[in-house]
């Protein structure tokens, strides 16, 4: 890094980054292999300590909210797909248009509000607000599968025997199943890669999410630890990358369906 | 095995009123088929009668019993759609099973009636199979097998035969009656198709803009039809309508038809009143009630043959009176072609008023 002429091949793999980002056997030898500015070093230590606590609590949160957007955005969509009120489609449009706006510029106000409501500095803050982003796609992702999903069907589980709730867990939900599993993947990654908000709102270590941190990171340890940052980086991609390795096949027959249809 | 009374039925979608004031009386076991052209409220009534819609004004009751506010599960009614309507997850057999399963039977009994159903309706082979790997066909044996198994009061059949092709529908038409003898139940079958009105009810009703128009047997409606409406709704190739007055011919004794390019004779037989001489009414002739012969002098329309359609069994022959196509069914040997001069005399023909209500018929 930085060095001039530019070297498209680094001189090789280095692991000691990703032990530092474990936040053990940091000591000397970081200033010795120069990632870390004489004087800067508990500070770079308290952080990299803190990365997997961090990614803890992205996965805490990117689940809560998916969750959150499973209770909620599950019955918003089949109720816009199936329960004619008057307004519905205009609100579904409105719900959608929440997402044309640019987070940032929403940013002080949400943190006025979360200040007032005293829930700064607390994942709480953090899962309401990724819930909010990740619901519009949620629910719209949903209401084409529930759409897609002929009335008569569900006519037919009524007339089998189906109360209307019974008809959305025996009937729909097992049918959007591919669309439901799609859709909470892409809430969790919306909560999961989220920045500016986890950034904000978080305070102390204890509510950092690993976006937060890595930036963290980079604030604490100056120029050179670049190498330490990434490292930090792939450490955090690590478990969405998983998540989407196992439910890789799903998450293809979701999309292909939703915009088959 | 209900007997089922729809009285005053209406249902309101906004202002658009699908189904105004029904009154209709199924008997006890008895095929009755809803028949009229789409928009017409039929599959909104048999909606209504499945619980799945609720009237807007109107009771319906089961053996004297209202179920007006009785949600569709507690009816015990069973429904066949159009579009099968099988639940793409489960294979043949879970969606047989799925009413019983809710009904919390126990499983032996359960394995038991589908299999008997399944043996009745020769679909034992596509118990494990998923609705996405099942013909047209096969999907609609195993939706009226969902139908059957589960023994209900009602069945309620939507356009069951419509999205299946026309050799598979003739086959299945003859297994409903079949099934309809064998488990003696009340059928409800919902159709803008004339012929699996005409072949499969004992009795149809025959509607238009969510009214009744008759409820009558097969013969009656298509014999004596009440209006205009009902006339052109039965048979094929659909009636011929000629609007024009009744005159009396120049010596006063002889009652005339004047329609826009001919005048043909009434039937002395046929007594009508004072009052509707000169009155703007309509004739109406079935094309199997036209006969075509060879120029004649004595009676009858003198034209030209138009066209001639050969359809095996039969044949259609179209002539012209003045601007108006008239369609004839004929012998499928007779001799005329295109171009030939002919005269055209009507057997039965159908006098219907101003209001399109019938007034008068005469066969001759």
């Amino acid at each position: 890094m930085y060095r001039r002429p530019p070297v498209v091949l680094p001189n090789g793999p280095f692991f000691l980054n990703y032990i530092f980002i474990w936040g053990r056997f940091v000591s000397e030898e970081a200033l010795e292999w120069g990632y870390v500015l004489p004087g800067s070093l508990p500070g770079v230590l308290a952080e990299a300590r803190g990365m997997v606590q961090s990614v803890l609590n992205s996965l805490l949160v990117a689940a809560s909210t998916t969750l959150l957007c499973l209770a909620v955005g599950l019955l918003a969509a089949y109720s816009f797909a199936r329960i004619p009120i008057r307004g519905s489609t205009k609100f579904l449009f409105y719900i959608f248009l929440s997402r044309l706006l640019p987070p940032i510029a929403i940013l002080i106000p949400v943190y006025v509000v979360f200040k007032t409501i005293g829930l700064l500095d607390t994942l709480a803050s953090i899962i309401l607000i990724h819930t909010c982003f990740a619901m519009p796609f949620f629910v719209w992702i949903l209401f084409v599968h529930f759409k897609s999903v002929p009335q008569s069907v569900e006519d037919s589980a009524r007339v089998d025997g189906c109360s209307r709730f019974q008809v959305l867990t025996k009937i729909m939900i097992p049918i959007a199943k591919p669309g439901i599993i799609a859709a909470s993947i892409f809430a969790f990654m919306i909560s999961y890669n989220e920045f500016i908000f986890a950034t904000t709102l978080s305070q102390s270590a204890v509510s950092r999410t690993a976006s937060a941190t890595v930036s963290a990171l980079a604030f604490s340890v100056g120029r050179y630890s670049v190498p330490l940052i990434m490292a930090g980086g792939v450490f955090a991609i690590l478990p969405p990358i998983m998540i989407v390795l196992i439910f890789r096949k799903t998450i293809l027959e979701g999309l292909i369906s939703t915009f088959r249809r | 095995m209900v007997e089922i009374t729809l009285e005053n039925l209406t249902k309101k979608f906004g202002k658009v009123v699908a189904v105004d004031h029904i009154n209709l009386e199924v008997e006890d076991k008895e095929f009755v088929t809803l028949l009229g052209p789409s928009g017409c409220g039929k599959t909104t009534t048999l909606r209504m009668i499945g619980g799945l819609e609720t009237p807007t004004e109107g009771e319906i009751y089961f053996d004297g019993e209202s179920v007006t506010d009785i949600p569709p599960h507690q009816r015990n009614v069973a429904m066949v759609f159009q579009d099968y309507a099988l639940y793409p997850h489960m294979n043949a057999y879970d969606n047989m099973a799925f009413n019983l399963k809710m009904k919390k039977r126990p499983s032996n009994e359960i394995r038991q009636l589908v299999k008997e159903t399944a043996e009745l309706l020769k679909i034992e082979h596509l118990l494990d199979r998923f609705p996405s790997e099942m013909s047209g066909g096969e999907k609609q044996r195993v939706a009226l097998g969902r139908a059957l198994v589960r023994q209900p009061v009602v069945f309620l059949l939507d356009e069951p035969l419509s999205s299946i092709d026309a050799k598979l529908r003739e086959e299945m038409r003859s297994e409903l009656i079949k099934i309809h003898e064998r488990i003696q139940t009340t059928f409800i079958y919902v159709t803008h198709d004339q012929v699996e009105a005409m072949t499969l009810s004992k009795r149809f009703a025959v509607m238009n803009h969510g009214r009744v128009m008759q409820f009558d047997t097969p013969m009656n409606i298509y014999n004596e039809p009440l209006d205009i409406f009902v006339a052109s709704f039965v048979g094929s190739p659909t009636i011929n309508l000629f609007t024009g007055k009744i005159v009396r011919d120049s010596t006063g004794d002889r009652l005339l038809f004047e329609g826009e390019g001919f005048v043909y004779p009434i039937p002395k037989s046929l007594k009508l009143s004072e009052a509707t001489i000169g009155t703007k009414i309509t004739l109406g002739v079935r094309p199997e009630d036209i006969s075509v012969t060879k120029p004649r002098k004595d009676e009858g329309i003198s034209t030209r043959i138009y066209t001639r359609e050969p359809r095996g069994d039969e044949t259609i022959l179209s002539v012209k009176f003045k601007d108006v196509l008239v369609k004839t069914k004929v012998d499928p040997e007779i001799g005329f072609q295109a171009g030939d001069s002919v005269t055209v005399t009507f057997k039965k023909g159908y006098l219907f008023d101003e209001n399109s209500k019938l007034f008068a018929r005469w066969q001759s």
